[in-house]
C-alpha cells in the first residue's frame, strides 16, 4: 500500500508533458512518422512483442510506483488530457492528407498532419499500456462489478491496437471504369498511382432521382423566395396542382424525357429518348392577388441542354431543381489475379467483397447524370478490420452494461427529498 | 402530415409540458406531472411518426429535423428522471429546454428537403441517430443539474445531486458510445473506413473523451464539485460544438462528409 499516493495529479500531468516535449523533438529532428516500415508483419512482431514485454513487466514490478501509477486514475486524466489537446488541435486546425508537402511552421510541428506526429503516437502508445495495466489489474482482482470495466477498457485497447497496426496494412484506392473496360489502375490515398490485383469491367450504370423541385427565386440574388421561409414544390407522380408565395401552380405537361426546340421566338419541349435528353415541365401560373398569369416551359437543364425558366414578373422566376440522385448501381464484372470472374451489381452502401477488397460506389460523372459513361469506386484493403470489430463488439456490450448497472438512489434519499 | 402543422402540435405539447411542470413545481404530485409530460410527449410523437410516414423515411436529416428529436428526447429524459428522483424543479428545466428548440425549429426550420442522399440511406441511419439524439438529451439534462448546482443551489449537501449528475453522464456516455460504435460501422459500410478523423468525427471523439473525464476525476475526487461541474458545462459546450458548431469552423467547413442539412 505504500504506493497509493506517491505519484498523483503533478507527476502524471509532468510525465504527460514529458511525451508532448518528446513527440515535438522527435518531430522536428527525424520528421513525421512514416509506418511504412511497419506493415505486415513486423506489426504483428511488433504488437505481441509489445504486450509481452509489458505484461512481464507488469507481473515482476506489479508493486512498484509505475505500474500501479499506470493502472491509476491519475494517469487516465493526464492521457486522457494529452489526448483531448491533440483531437482539439485537430479539429481547429483544418488537416491536410500527408502527400501534401508544405514548409510553413505549423506544418513543421505536425499540426497539420496530427495523425503522423511522434506526439500523438507516443500519447496513444502510453493510453495502450494504461488501458493494458489497468485491465491486467482488474483481472488480477475479477469480481462482478469489474465485468463492464474489463469489457470497456478491454474494447477501447482492442480497437486501438487494431487502429495502429491497421494504419499500415490499410489500403485505399479509388478507380474509374469507363463502360465496357476493365480498370485496374487507381489513384491511393498518397496520390500515387497504384496497380491493384482486382480490374473492374463497367457494363451497365443506372441512376434513380428524386422528383425536382419548383422554387420561385429573385432574379439578382438567386435566393428562393420568400426569403424568411423559402418555399418548394415537390413535383412528384402525383403532383397536378400546388402554390407558391401567391401564385397557384398547375402541371399541364409533364415529360420525363425530353429535348428542346428552339424556334426564333421561342422555347419547346419534345418527347426524346436519345442519348441526353433532360426532364421538362409545362405549367401554368397564376398569381390571384395581381391577376397575371404565365405559362411556359421549365426545365433543369443537362449538359446538352440549357436550363429553363419561367419568368413571373420583373424581379422573379420559376425554375426548377437539379435531381438529386436517390440510388446509383453499377453492375459490373470482377476480374482477381487468381482467373475468378464474378458479376457483381455495386451500391452505395452495399459494397461487394472480393480477394480481401472491398469495393464502394462513391460517384459518377455528375455532369451527365443518367447519361454518365464512368463510375466511380473505392477499394479498400483492412486486413486488421477482424480486430476492430472485436473491440467494437467489447466496447458495445460494456456499454450496454453500463446502462443496466446505473447506481439506484437509495428510497431514503427520495423520500427525504420529497419532503424537503 | 408536413411541417405546417408543426406549430399546432408544437403548441399544444408545450402546454401539457408546461403545465405537468407547474403541478411538479407546486403541488408535487409526481403522478398527475407525469401524466401532463406524457400527453405532451405522445402529442410531440404523433406529429414526429406522421412525419415519419409521410416522408416514407426517418424525418433525421435536417438540423430541424435533429432538433424535433432532441426536444422530444429531453421530455422524455426530464420525465424518466423526474420519476426516479422526485426533483421539482426538474421537468420545468427540460421543458424550457425542449421550447427552446422547438421556438428555434418554428423560427428557422431548415426542414425543407425531403431528399435524402444515398449513403443516409442505411439500416443504420435510425438507430445511429436516435440514440445520439438521447444521448445528447441525457446529457443536456446533466447539464441542466450542472447550472443548478452551480448557480442556483444552496444547500451544502450536494451528494445526491451529483449522484444524478454521474448518472446522467454514465447514461449518456453508454449512449454517446453506442452511437459512435454505430457510427462506426456504418461509415465503413458506406464509405469504406469505420473512422477518418472527418471534423464530426474528432469534435465525437473530444467530447466522448472530455465526458470520460468526468467520470475519471469524479471517482478520484468524489468531493470536489465545482471543477467536476466546470468540466461537464465544458463538455456540453463542446458537444454543441459537434453537434451544429461544426458547420462554422474554418477547420471544417465545406470538408466534412456529415453536412447534409
Amino acid at each position: 500500500m505504500m504506493w497509493r499516493n506517491k505519484w498523483k495529479f503533478r507527476e502524471s500531468y509532468v510525465i504527460c508533458l514529458g511525451f508532448i516535449l518528446t513527440g515535438i523533438l522527435l518531430q522536428l529532428t527525424i520528421g513525421p512518422i512514416n509506418n511504412k516500415g511497419m506493415a505486415w508483419p513486423f506489426n504483428l512482431i511488433a504488437c505481441l512483442l509489445f504486450f509481452f514485454l509489458a505484461g512481464i513487466i507488469i507481473k515482476i514490478y506489479k508493486h512498484s510506483t509505475i505500474v500501479h501509477w499506470l493502472g491509476s486514475y491519475y494517469a487516465a486524466l493526464a492521457n486522457i488530457s494529452g489526448i483531448l489537446l491533440i483531437t482539439l488541435i485537430m479539429g481547429l486546425i483544418r488537416q491536410t492528407p500527408t502527400f501534401v508537402h508544405l514548409s510553413d511552421l505549423p506544418t513543421h510541428l505536425g499540426l497539420t498532419q496530427i495523425l503522423s506526429t511522434w506526439t500523438f503516437f507516443l500519447q496513444m502508445l502510453w493510453l495502450c499500456l494504461i488501458l493494458y495495466t489497468a485491465t491486467l489489474q482488474r483481472i488480477n482482482n475479477l469480481t462482478k462489478r469489474n465485468i463492464p470495466f474489463l469489457f470497456n477498457h478491454l474494447g477501447i485497447l482492442i480497437i486501438v491496437v487494431g487502429m495502429l497496426c491497421g494504419s499500415a496494412d490499410f489500403q485505399q484506392v479509388e478507380i474509374t471504369s469507363k463502360l465496357g473496360k476493365a480498370e485496374c489502375i487507381g489513384i491511393d490515398r498518397n496520390d500515387h498511382l497504384q496497380k491493384l490485383p482486382i480490374a473492374i469491367k463497367l457494363n451497365k450504370f443506372s441512376i434513380k432521382f428524386y422528383p425536382p423541385k419548383l422554387m420561385i427565386v429573385d432574379r439578382l440574388s438567386g435566393q428562393v423566395q420568400p426569403k424568411e421561409k423559402p418555399q418548394q414544390l415537390l413535383i412528384d407522380s402525383s403532383f397536378t396542382q400546388g402554390k407558391l408565395c401567391n401564385w397557384d401552380i398547375t402541371l399541364k405537361k409533364y415529360l420525363p424525357e425530353a429535348a428542346n426546340i428552339t424556334t426564333r421566338d421561342s422555347v419547346k419541349f419534345v418527347q426524346s429518348h436519345s442519348y441526353g435528353s433532360t426532364i421538362a415541365f409545362y405549367i401554368e401560373a397564376i398569381n390571384k392577388k395581381t391577376n397575371q398569369q404565365r405559362t411556359g416551359w421549365l426545365s433543369c437543364g443537362n449538359f446538352l441542354f440549357p436550363s429553363q425558366t419561367l419568368q413571373l414578373n420583373s424581379t422573379e422566376d420559376i425554375v426548377i431543381s437539379q435531381q438529386e440522385p436517390r440510388i446509383y448501381t453499377s453492375d459490373v464484372t470482377l476480374y482477381t489475379e487468381t482467373g475468378l470472374i464474378k458479376n457483381e451489381k455495386i451500391e452505395v452502401n452495399k459494397p461487394s467483397h472480393v480477394n480481401g477488397w472491398d469495393i464502394y460506389q462513391l460517384g459518377f460523372d455528375e455532369q451527365r447524370g443518367k447519361w454518365s459513361d464512368i463510375s466511380i469506386f473505392r477499394l479498400v484493403h483492412d486486413p486488421w478490420l477482424p480486430v476492430v470489430y472485436t473491440g467494437i463488439i467489447f466496447l458495445a456490450i460494456g456499454a450496454f452494461w453500463g446502462l443496466i448497472i446505473i447506481r439506484r438512489p437509495s428510497k431514503a434519499i427520495t423520500f427525504k427529498e420529497e419532503k424537503s | 402530415m408536413n411541417w405546417s402543422y408543426f406549430t399546432t402540435f408544437a403548441v399544444i405539447s408545450s402546454i401539457l409540458w408546461i403545465t405537468g411542470a407547474l403541478i411538479a413545481w407546486k403541488k408535487r404530485n409526481v403522478q398527475i406531472a407525469g401524466i401532463f409530460t406524457g400527453l405532451g410527449l405522445l402529442v410531440f410523437f404523433t406529429f414526429i411518426i406522421g412525419l415519419w410516414i409521410s416522408y416514407k423515411q426517418p424525418p433525421m436529416r435536417t438540423m430541424g429535423e435533429t432538433r424535433l428529436w432532441y426536444s422530444f428526447f429531453l421530455s422524455l429524459v426530464g420525465l424518466l428522471t423526474y420519476i426516479r428522483w422526485h426533483y421539482k424543479w426538474l421537468l420545468g428545466f427540460s421543458t424550457t429546454m425542449s421550447i427552446v428548440f422547438i421556438t428555434i425549429n418554428i423560427l428557422k426550420p431548415e426542414i425543407h428537403n425531403r431528399t435524402l442522399m444515398p449513403a443516409l440511406q442505411s439500416p443504420w441511419f435510425a438507430p445511429h441517430v436516435t440514440v445520439y439524439m438521447f444521448a445528447y438529451a441525457l446529457l443536456g439534462a446533466a447539464t441542466l443539474v450542472t447550472i443548478y448546482l452551480l448557480w442556483f443551489n444552496h444547500s451544502k449537501d450536494k451528494d445526491k445531486k451529483m449522484l444524478m449528475c454521474d448518472n446522467l453522464v454514465q447514461f449518456g456516455v453508454s449512449f454517446l458510445t453506442l452511437g459512435l460504435l454505430s457510427g462506426a460501422v456504418w461509415a465503413k459500410g458506406a464509405w469504406g473506413h469505420y473512422w477518418s478523423w472527418d471534423p464530426k468525427e474528432t469534435w465525437a471523439a473530444i467530447t466522448w473523451f472530455t465526458y470520460l473525464f468526468y467520470i475519471h476525476y469524479r471517482l478520484i475526487h468524489p468531493k470536489e464539485y465545482r471543477f467536476a461541474l466546470y468540466i461537464l458545462l465544458l463538455a456540453f459546450i463542446l458537444l454543441q460544438v459537434c453537434w451544429w458548431g461544426i458547420n462554422f469552423l474554418p477547420s471544417a467547413r465545406g470538408i466534412s462528409v456529415h453536412s447534409y442539412g
